[in-house]
């Protein structure tokens, strides 16, 4: 054991904190040469936890003590530290520092991120500091130069932060590739991982530490109280059945905003934050001054620039989206604010933490509903809280995209073997199933760019040179290494001021609609398009407000089935008059309207309305599978109906329930409709849809950047590189009728299958009310639940087996029609 | 081989075609993306970008072949179908200079063996390098400016030639229709301003550009054996020229 622990112990009283028994857990476990997983909520000293052992121990070996879990090498890296966000990378350098001086250990901790000069860079690989901290990218990058084993040989510990984070996504499928290959060089890794709380911590330890490795679960503080209120509006009578801006409580949020100090106002989207900052900023220009608005696409300056004053306690309140929900200590913060649906217990839990981060103090959140409905949810959330059902986060498996990039990575830096290799990479968890095909087709991709490539004598992004994959031409590895990473976006375009300040991106497509002199909102701004050059939208303020707010694509989060189930009880305890809460007062004459016309579903009920509205024809069903699902569900349905008859149908989902439209009428009696939800022949016939329906050629855009298929574009960019671009979705096309065994496909169509559709949730969802009990519906008017469906009408999909010059003459005639009107 | 007769006979009927009067002239837009001059019996398309795959290919990108091969074969199914005794191409032939080995180049060989008398040239673009002409087949006339057939300007990028009306590529234009409440369709069209029509890109491998009418232009949308007449004040002000623009 070290010694060393004790001048922990004496630090620790001196700054007059309590050692908590997790801490002192984590450290013991950590000198045993263990790995494992810290769950805690944030504010509790996981951290420290963390980064203490790793600072025992180089303290023991200066003082020269014979214990043997400090490296032999003094010099040299040791500690990896990473970070889901590169923002919060000066923070932690900050407080990695702060733990070492205390302790008198001076050591360097620096960070390494796609904001580190070059220079610097450059300097890390030759004269690395004692810990580096981090990005799951930067590290990729670390691996991809040819002296990266020697550099990383030294590390003995890496450590993840906010690894719930990375946990379910690409990132954390590229960061267990990198693990995999760090244990290759360094059999006795440690890795430790902080996380909040889920429902399969187990999973999540095991993705970290690779399968089969034991492990220690550390459980944390038990979790903050979190207290859930509501907004609620003065008047019910005028508050809206749909929409989710939810400015209509504008007045009231200023009155708590006074009450406190310093306020984060959360929305689910980077549009809605722009709104509501306009709208505060409008109302309250005395709060120019005190106002923030932070989101990802502001410029990373702009933002620390927001962050420090929010950690001074110079801003009132920051109007931000889930740019804040990580991370830094704003410990000035002590209001809460969700406007719209939190969608998920977890990520509610980690948001109202952001208040009162500290230790043991209870957090608070404010909820401000956008349409009637969303206050069933905020009763439905507390009542989740209640029964603590959080969700859970699954991994993702056989990305094969990740893996080829990650491969090309490994062939630019020392190069690879291909048995030793592929032994490591099945260590991990995403790829312990991997198949000897799958492997070699990536191997092919790769090498040869798949079976298709025959025609190109010229293709040689990775050589196998006497066994070894090497990457031997030099424009391709500088290509590779500023493509990699694995966090999707569209192309984005730069907005600067005229002389060159950056304020931030947006989609490229969102500029390319507006004409010279259009103004439009941006980053809490006023803004007159001026030139548009090189992928830079250079602009100036304006005085006139915008017609037009900055827009950005990605998808909302769907609402969890934890949350989505405690919906349904909601909604039953309602109605056999079994809860009371304010929320489910205030929308009474809402819920008996529903009853009224049509039906109130609960949990052991399906209900579907079939509506005629105007000219088209709808069915309304609400399956309570979140928005992911029901469009799956709807796609399956409106499959099966377009093999029936020429039809062409217009998708709309939420996440209660989804919308088939069409100009003819559409089947609602109950066995006609039990057929059409039939379990049999399930996956063939969403396989189908996916193909005939455009979402697996949208999916194919991360897949086609992540795989090296296309090139980020930015400004600056040589003509050269210009010749080989390609839309994602040409390149779906070309891959499909000239190559269509490619297997990223194949990738694109299993992650529309499995993550856009959530496909286990709708095969469960289609089980589920197979057994419930069918209600069927005739209407007159939309209803409560039925209106948002229908007023929305964004994200649609349209499923057809209509001729297309009829399908496209009846559009344009729906178009004069509405032109006319 | 289609004599003018049946085509004319056909055009009445079908809807893959569009004839447009034009400085009194016939044009024929056909759903293929490709234009057929009647009185001259001339075949114009744009934006064939052959070897494009290949240019992806050579730089580490792993695009199949195949689709420069595609192009060829549709296009020489126009010309049999048109009966056309000449060729022209607008501009981006090819996408890059190609190196020998390049499967598309023989296929190139094989198509124009396949059209004896057709005469072929080329308005040379933007991507139809020089050295690259001298790799593909001498029978190939190349321009390396606008050529002036009255009452036309035949070239790659819009222009106004006040030597007549413009036929250019260079583009890409697509156009997007989306009732409210719909995803809508888009797809690749002509696009007739009041001195000009820009021509749809011809190649497989090529991508589309947005297209911004002004409401005195036509659009033209081709889809599978259509061409659907677009009215422009049906786009919605957002896919329309204001002012500004």
């Amino acid at each position: 054991m070290s010694v060393s622990i004790d001048r922990s112990l004496d630090w620790f009283a001196q700054q007059n904190w309590t050692v908590f028994d997790f801490q002192m857990q984590t450290w013991k476990a950590w000198h045993w040469g263990k790995s494992g997983l810290i769950h805690s909520p944030t504010g509790s000293g996981k951290t420290l936890a963390a980064w203490l052992g790793p600072v025992q121990a180089a303290l023991d070996a200066r003082c020269g003590s014979k214990n043997q879990s400090p490296p032999a090498n003094e010099a040299g890296l040791q500690v990896l530290w990473i970070t889901p966000l590169r923002a919060l990378a000066t923070d932690t350098v900050k407080s990695l520092t702060a733990a070492a001086d205390g302790h008198e250990l001076e050591i360097r901790i620096e960070a390494r991120t796609g904001d580190t000069s070059s220079r610097i860079r450059e300097r890390q690989r030759y004269d690395p500091p004692f810990a580096l901290v981090t990005t799951p990218e930067s590290l990729s990058v670390l691996l991809s130069y040819k002296e990266a084993e020697k550099t990383l040989a030294g590390v003995h510990t890496v450590i993840v932060d906010e690894w719930h984070e990375l946990l379910s996504s690409k990132r954390g499928v590229q960061l267990e590739l990198c693990l995999a290959r760090l244990r290759g060089i360094t059999p006795d890794l440690r890795v430790w991982g902080l996380s909040a709380t889920l429902a399969n911590l187990d999973v999540a330890m095991q993705s970290l530490i690779g399968p089969g490795h034991e492990g220690v679960l550390v459980q944390g503080l038990v979790p903050k109280e979190t207290e859930v209120k509501t907004l609620l509006p003065e008047t019910m009578a005028s508050f809206p059945w749909s929409g989710h801006l939810g400015i209509q409580l504008l007045n009231p949020i200023i009155n708590s905003v006074l009450n406190h100090n310093t306020t984060l106002l959360f929305t689910n989207t980077r549009a809605q934050s722009e709104l509501w900052f306009r709208a505060l900023l409008e109302a309250r220009p005395d709060w120019v001054e005190t106002l923030a608005l932070h989101h990802g696409s502001i410029d990373r300056t702009l933002r620390c620039d927001i962050e420090n004053r929010l950690r001074d306690g110079k801003l009132r309140c920051v109007v931000c989206t889930s740019s804040l929900d990580l991370g830094v200590d704003f410990s000035p913060v002590d209001q809460v604010v969700q406007v719209g649906s939190p969608k998920g217990v977890a990520r509610l839990l980690q948001r109202a933490g952001r208040s009162g981060h500290r230790p043991g103090a209870v957090s608070r959140v404010l909820c401000v509903p956008t349409n009637t409905l969303e206050l069933v949810e905020i009763a439905a959330v507390r009542l989740a809280l209640k029964k603590r059902r959080i969700e859970a986060r699954a991994p993702l498996t056989l990305a094969l995209d990740v893996l080829s990039q990650h491969l090309v990575t490994l062939a630019l830096g020392a190069g690879f073997r291909a048995e030793p290799t592929l032994a490591e990479v099945r260590t991990t968890h995403a790829y312990k199933d991997l198949t000897q095909t799958d492997w070699d087709w990536v191997i092919d991709f790769i090498t040869r760019g798949g079976q298709a490539l025959k025609g190109y004598p010229q293709y040689h992004k990775v050589l196998n040179v006497q066994g070894v994959y090497r990457v031997m031409n030099k424009e391709i590895g500088q290509r590779h290494r500023m493509s990699i990473g694995t966090i999707s976006s569209e192309t984005q375009m730069s907005i600067a001021h005229r002389n060159g300040r950056r304020l931030g991106s947006t989609e490229e497509n969102f500029i390319a609609r507006m004409n010279v002199g259009d103004v439009f909102q941006f980053a809490g701004k006023s803004l007159e398009l001026l030139q548009i050059k090189d992928l830079t939208a250079y602009v100036k303020p304006a005085k006139r407000r915008g017609r037009f707010v900055a827009r950005w694509g990605g998808t909302q989060m769907p609402l969890s089935t934890e949350l989505a189930d405690s919906v349904l009880d909601t909604l039953d305890a309602w109605r056999n008059k079994t809860i009371k809460t304010l929320e489910l007062d205030a929308i009474d004459h809402v819920l008996a309207i529903q009853m009224l016309w049509s039906h109130l579903p609960g949990a052991a009920d399906f209900l579907i309305e079939s509506i005629h509205t105007g000219s088209t024809n709808s069915l309304f069903c609400y399956p309570f599978a979140g928005r992911l699902a029901n469009e799956g569900l709807a796609m399956v349905i409106s499959e099966r109906l377009t093999r029936q008859n020429p039809i062409t149908l217009e998708i709309q989902m939420n996440d209660y329930g989804f919308e088939i439209q069409s100009a003819t009428k559409l089947p609602d009696d109950e066995p006609t409709l039990r057929a059409l939800f039939s379990s049999d022949k399930l996956l063939e016939d969403i396989l189908q849809a996916i193909n005939t329906g455009e979402i697996a050629k949208r999916k194919f855009r991360d897949i086609a950047r992540i795989s090296g298929l296309i090139l980020d574009r930015y400004p600056g960019r040589s003509k050269s590189a210009r010749q080989v671009q390609a839309s994602s979705g040409l390149i779906f096309e070309v891959l499909q009728e000239h190559d269509p065994d490619n297997r990223l496909l194949d990738q694109s169509r299993r992650e529309v299958l499995v993550a856009q559709l959530e496909f286990k949730r709708l095969e469960s969802a289609l089980q589920a009310v197979a057994k419930r009990q069918w209600i069927i519906k005739r209407p007159e008017r939309l209803t409560p639940l039925s209106f948002p469906l229908w007023a929305t009408g964004v994200q649609s999909q349209t499923m057809t087996s209509e001729n297309y010059q009829i399908r496209v003459e009846r559009m344009l005639k729906q178009l004069e029609l509405a032109a006319s009107k | 081989m289609l004599n003018l007769h049946e085509l004319q006979t056909a055009r009445m009927s079908n809807p893959s075609v569009h004839t447009l009067p034009i400085a009194g002239t016939t044009l024929t837009l056909l759903s293929q993306r490709a234009i057929y001059w009647d009185d001259e019996n001339t075949l114009l398309v744009a934006d064939v970008h052959l070897g494009k795959e290949h240019v992806f290919g050579r730089s580490g990108i792993p695009i199949p072949a195949g689709s420069s091969e595609t192009s060829l074969a549709r296009l020489s199914t126009l010309l049999t179908q048109t009966g056309a005794s000449e060729c022209m191409v607008l501009g981006d032939f090819f996408h890059d200079t190609p190196t020998p080995q390049e499967s598309w180049l023989n296929a190139l060989q094989h198509f124009l063996d396949r059209h004896p008398t057709v005469q072929f040239s080329v308005v040379a673009g933007n991507h139809d390098k020089q050295a690259g002409q001298a790799l593909i087949d001498g029978r190939i006339q190349w321009h390396s400016r606008a050529v002036h057939r009255a009452p036309f300007v035949l070239c790659h990028e819009p222009q106004i030639d006040v030597r007549g009306y413009v036929l250019c590529g260079h583009i890409h234009p697509v156009v997007r229709i989306k009732p409210a409440h719909q995803r809508g369709v888009r797809g690749p069209c002509f696009w007739q301003q009041s001195n000009g029509i820009v021509l749809p890109a011809f190649g497989e491998f090529t991508g589309g550009h947005a297209v911004r009418p002004a409401l005195t232009d036509a659009i033209f949308m081709t889809g599978p054996d259509c061409i659907i007449p677009v009215p422009v004040k049906l786009l919605g002000s957002k896919n329309r020229r204001t002012e500004h623009g």
